[in-house]
């Protein structure tokens, strides 16, 4: 990479267009007028009820950013599980991509991963916000709510596939790992596996493997996984993905030929 | 300043919230516009501030810009997910054109300028990114990182990195300007 001095510095300059170019414009709402429209349409009480409202992909907007409340419910975890990472060696996230990875909890219907969910940000036990959509009728089938209906025998799991914090209901002495699953605090339990479950939710969303280098790497040194060691296979400014060889501690990253060519490769 | 306050009084919530909007959504507006070009800011912030609304005892008061920041990358990834991927943020011209870039070809400082807008629009759409991040709002690498949800050092190391490819990016097409938008 050249990197020759320039005077101005581009990003000088940069700055200082952008900043020009925004002074001539201004939002298409008064702000008076917009504090009276959201205040008197969106019921602040009701959280949930906002949440459902939305789509469920929108409801990761709802969360507050780096949000300490996740961290706490995990901590109060259900029963601590000791899991290890398979021997298996690779462990490639390149399967299916969750509905909502920015959602905290995602309550489904069935043990069916294409049954209708409801996509939550976690405030308190997830078991229990799920199970009060259930008590109030939103599921199993939020097109025909059902008020008043039982409900059944929730558990919170996480989902090898794409690492999503799901709460199913599940019949007696079922356990989540008998669906293939994780216990839901299973990130507190090995932080190896934390590292795989993480990575999974992160590479749900498009990163190149420059910025998913980078929170690799950070997420290494929060884990405290100070033998492990991040590998570029390959640059890629389109979508990245990442695989975890346990035995060699070695996280490769590279492009991922499941996702839609961006167009920077394919204009 | 304390982050949170200790007893909210009825009516606070409207007070803060009438508060929080007439303070932040010009700025948070031209972040949006800025930043995420290819979405409508003014939708966004539409977003951003029920969702603070919702929320508006978790919206600290001494980092609230950076909170709807980051809520608002939330919103915008969000609908980049509904659309498969945000592909029309990788067509250079819709961009340049979206943020009412208008270079002035026969005016030095103008074609200096398009050598940086196309340079930037050469670059990875993480390193765009944090560089019209940091160019439109005074922001440290710990606010950035707090709105890209990496460590602060994290987002130092990758503000560095994006300035360091803008400037090599603009150095080739200045010392080959047959190339136009391949670095």
């Amino acid at each position: 990479m050249t990197d020759h001095p320039i005077d101005p510095d581009p990003f000088d300059l940069l700055r200082d267009h952008v900043r020009a170019v925004v002074l001539l414009e201004r939002p298409g709402v008064d702000p008076d007028d917009l504090v009276a429209q959201i205040t008197g349409t969106v019921d602040r009480a009701d959280r949930s009820r906002g949440a459902q409202v939305l789509p469920l992909h929108a409801s990761g907007a709802l969360r507050s950013p780096r949000s300490p409340r996740r961290r706490r419910w995990l901590a109060a975890g259900l029963v601590a599980a000791t899991v290890a990472v398979g021997s298996a060696g690779i462990a490639a996230f390149q399967g299916e991509r969750p509905a909502d990875p920015t959602a905290d909890v995602v309550c489904r219907s069935s043990t069916d991963p294409l049954s209708s969910s409801i996509g939550l940000h976690a405030d308190g036990d997830p078991v229990e916000q799920c199970a009060r959509l259930w008590a109030r009728g939103d599921l199993p089938d939020l097109d025909h709510p059902t008020p008043g209906g039982a409900v059944p025998r929730l558990v919170a799991c996480t989902s090898r596939v794409n690492g999503a914090l799901e709460v199913l209901p599940l019949p007696d002495l079922t356990t989540c790992a008998d669906l293939g699953l994780l216990d839901a605090d299973v990130e507190q339990a090995d932080p190896a596996l934390a590292l795989q479950v993480r990575l999974q939710r992160h590479v749900a969303q498009c990163h190149d493997t420059a910025e998913l280098e980078a929170y690799t790497v950070g997420l290494i040194e929060q884990l405290e996984l100070s033998t492990w060691t991040v590998r570029v296979a390959a640059e890629t400014t389109g979508c990245a993905t990442a695989a975890i060889d346990s035995a060699t501690r070695v996280i490769t990253l590279q492009a991922d030929p499941l996702a839609p060519s961006s167009s920077k490769e394919n204009p | 300043m304390t982050s949170r306050r200790a007893e909210p009084l009825p009516g606070d919530a409207h007070a803060r919230f009438t508060a929080l909007v007439r303070e932040h959504q010009r700025d948070l507006f031209a972040h949006v516009r800025v930043v995420y070009p290819h979405v409508d800011a003014d939708t966004v912030v539409n977003e951003v501030f029920v969702a603070a609304w919702q929320r508006i005892d978790d919206v600290p008061d001494d980092r609230a810009a950076t909170w709807l920041r980051a809520t608002a990358r939330y919103v915008v990834s969000n609908r980049r997910r509904g659309e498969r991927r945000w592909q029309a943020l990788n067509d250079r011209v819709a961009r340049l054109e979206s943020v009412g870039y208008a270079p002035a070809p026969d005016h030095d400082a103008g074609l200096e300028l398009h050598l940086v807008l196309d340079a930037l629009a050469s670059l990875s759409s993480s390193d765009r990114e944090v560089l019209l991040m940091t160019a439109i709002d005074d922001l440290t690498p710990e606010d950035v990182g707090e709105i890209l949800g990496v460590k602060g050092h994290t987002a130092a190391v990758r503000i560095s990195r994006a300035r360091a490819r803008l400037r090599a990016a603009v150095a080739a097409r200045t010392e080959h300007p047959e190339q136009g938008g391949t670095a």
